[in-house]
């Protein structure tokens, strides 16, 4: 989370989150997801009542969590610790507030204005990209930040 | 004769089109696959630019159905509504019933009325669960539970349906780009089994009593409901017939909806590919020699939607920065395949969506309109132009096998 706000300062949604974080950071446990630290995780674990995997390569690791409506997530946590991607699939989209953390407000934001039309949607900023979709009982979606990944890592093993 | 007021290019990463009035014509396309004529179980279909296109969207099919209070003769006829077999069920905006009509309240066992937060890929659909007959051509759904979408005696969202969507509160007809959704897919209830049993539940359905919205299970039978599946008769699914469209698109365009698969002598499978889907609804597409499962046909989504530009190569637009962008047109191949082995090859072309979303273009339907989705393909209404699709729901038996399939 400090270093997903030390790195801000384009976005309103973090600015406006850089007043407010210093104060909760202390008072409560990690509940921040993308872009906050490996033990957040935990938080989301319990939210999706889900049951956890983890595998972990030179890179980064993945922590894949079963949750009980059958849709699986997988975070993607950084050497140093920093979830900095998580992807989706399955019947049921998990509650982005809770993954999304701090980028929720701004994945929000994004979203209101849509196109006059219907299909996948797709949040491309420079700090935060979200691409979602499918259709009933079916769907996956993937949500990064391009400033956060580590090197070599391609948006493509995001899944 | 065509009469479009204005088009505008909203922003650099939002666009719509706002087509006002006049009946459409159908602009460039081409013969093929042939379209059902009437009949007591065909309705017709208007695709692109037309008055059963409210909000003018790009790429929508659309057609009609009437609403009645159950066992009455009174009606009210609903048009506007999209085609979607990415969905099952009947959602109608609030806002498009005539003053005055009401149909009957779905409650739970404490009198409580049920209420329904719906995601869509672009968005969600909150509202009560009413008790309707729809009646369509020849058929009818006898006390057919569907969905009134943005009912102002219900506004208050719950924050786990909100927290959830993949877009805004579709409550308006600009917001839905349509009166309502005719949701005609795979499955036979728009939840399932999932929904009605505490474990695990997805949180579709709402017990709303006065002191606010609480997530409960819905029964298979009370759930928002395929309308088709509860036809006396051609009941097994439905075909989407829809002319081609030549490339570079046009402005509209006439099809059908056909219910019923080899029931009557219009809805025949004939050399169609079968094509299996799994219990998510999902066949496999295969792209450059991967395999990408997950993949499904959708008249609901309003263009290709496929993979990403590294595993495509298609760049992305500068301004309609969401789509793809190739500098000529590109012709792809693809193959879908069904769990049971059968598949199909795809040809499909890839436009300059830049080129193509102005304010200058008429043309409502375009047909190599492209856009990524990261795993797979959503074989949106282009998929569709020129091809007859059947879909077979689930557990339904049909000279082709039982459902769910999608076959074309």
């Amino acid at each position: 989370m400090w270093e997903a706000l030390l790195r801000a300062g384009v976005f309103f949604a973090r600015c406006r989150l850089r007043l407010i974080m210093p104060l909760l950071a202390f008072a409560l446990p990690a509940v921040a997801e993308l872009g906050g630290n490996v033990s957040s995780i935990q938080a989301d674990q319990e939210h999706m009542k889900g049951t956890r995997r983890v595998t972990t390569n030179a890179a980064y690791s993945v922590h894949e969590i079963q949750a009980a409506t059958g849709t699986t997530v997988r975070e993607f946590v950084s050497p140093s610790g920093t979830v900095f991607a998580v992807a989706w699939q399955g019947p049921a989209t998990p509650d982005l507030q809770q993954l999304l953390g701090a980028y929720f407000g701004q994945f929000t934001q994004a979203i209101q204005t849509k196109r006059a039309g219907r299909g996948p949607v797709s949040v491309r900023q420079e700090g935060l990209v979200v691409e979602a979709g499918g259709h009933m009982r079916s769907f996956s979606g993937r949500a990064y930040l391009p400033q956060m990944m580590p090197q070599g890592v391609s948006s493509e093993a995001i899944k | 004769m065509p009469r479009w007021l204005f088009c505008v290019l909203l922003g650099a990463t939002t666009w719509t089109l706002l087509g006002c009035g006049g009946s459409g014509s159908s602009g460039g396309t081409t013969g093929g696959n042939v379209i059902a004529g009437p009949g007591p179980n065909v309705v017709s279909v208007a695709a692109g630019g037309s008055t059963q296109n409210p909000a003018g969207i790009v790429n929508g099919s659309f057609t009609s159905v009437s609403i009645c209070s159950p066992g009455t003769s009174t009606c009210a006829t609903i048009s506007g509504l999209l085609v979607d077999t990415g969905s099952t069920g009947l959602r109608v905006l609030s806002s498009v019933l005539p003053g005055g009509f009401t149909l009957p309240q779905q409650t739970d066992s404490g009198g409580n009325p049920i209420v329904e937060c719906l995601q869509f890929g672009d968005g969600f659909t909150w509202g009560p669960v009413k008790t309707a007959d729809m009646k369509v051509s020849g058929e009818q759904a006898s006390s057919l539970p569907i969905q009134i979408v943005g009912d102002p005696n219900f506004t208050v969202v719950p924050a786990s349906c909100s927290s959830a969507a993949l877009g805004p509160n579709e409550n308006t007809v600009a917001l839905l780009g349509a009166n309502g959704i005719l949701g005609v897919g795979n499955f036979l209830q728009d939840c399932g089994a999932a929904c009605t049993v505490s474990a695990g539940n997805p949180g579709l359905y709402f017990s709303c009593p006065a002191s606010g919205c609480v997530v409960t299970t819905e029964s298979l039978s009370a759930q928002v409901s395929h309308p088709v599946a509860k036809f006396a008769t051609d009941n097994n699914g439905v075909i989407v017939e829809l002319p081609a469209v030549a490339p570079g698109g046009a402005i509209s365009t006439n099809g059908a909806l056909v219910f019923g698969i080899g029931t009557q002598s219009n809805n025949m499978l004939g050399s169609a590919t079968i094509l299996t889907l799994d219990a998510n609804g999902n066949f496999a597409t295969m792209f450059k020699n991967s395999s990408f499962p997950g993949s499904f046909v959708d008249t609901g989504s309003n263009g290709l939607f496929f993979l990403t530009t590294a595993i495509t190569g298609l760049p992305m637009c500068p301004t309609n920065t969401s789509f793809y962008c190739p500098t000529s047109v590109q012709n792809l191949t693809a193959t879908n395949i069904g769990t049971n082995g059968h598949s199909t090859p795809i040809t499909f072309s890839v436009a300059n969506a830049d080129s193509q979303l102005t304010a200058s273009n008429p043309n409502f339907l375009l047909p190599e309109l492209s856009a990524p989705f990261p795993t797979s393909f959503d074989w949106g209404l282009p998929f569709f132009f020129g091809r007859n699709v059947f879909v077979a729901i689930e557990g339904q038996s049909t000279p082709g096998g039982t459902g769910p399939y999608t076959a074309y």
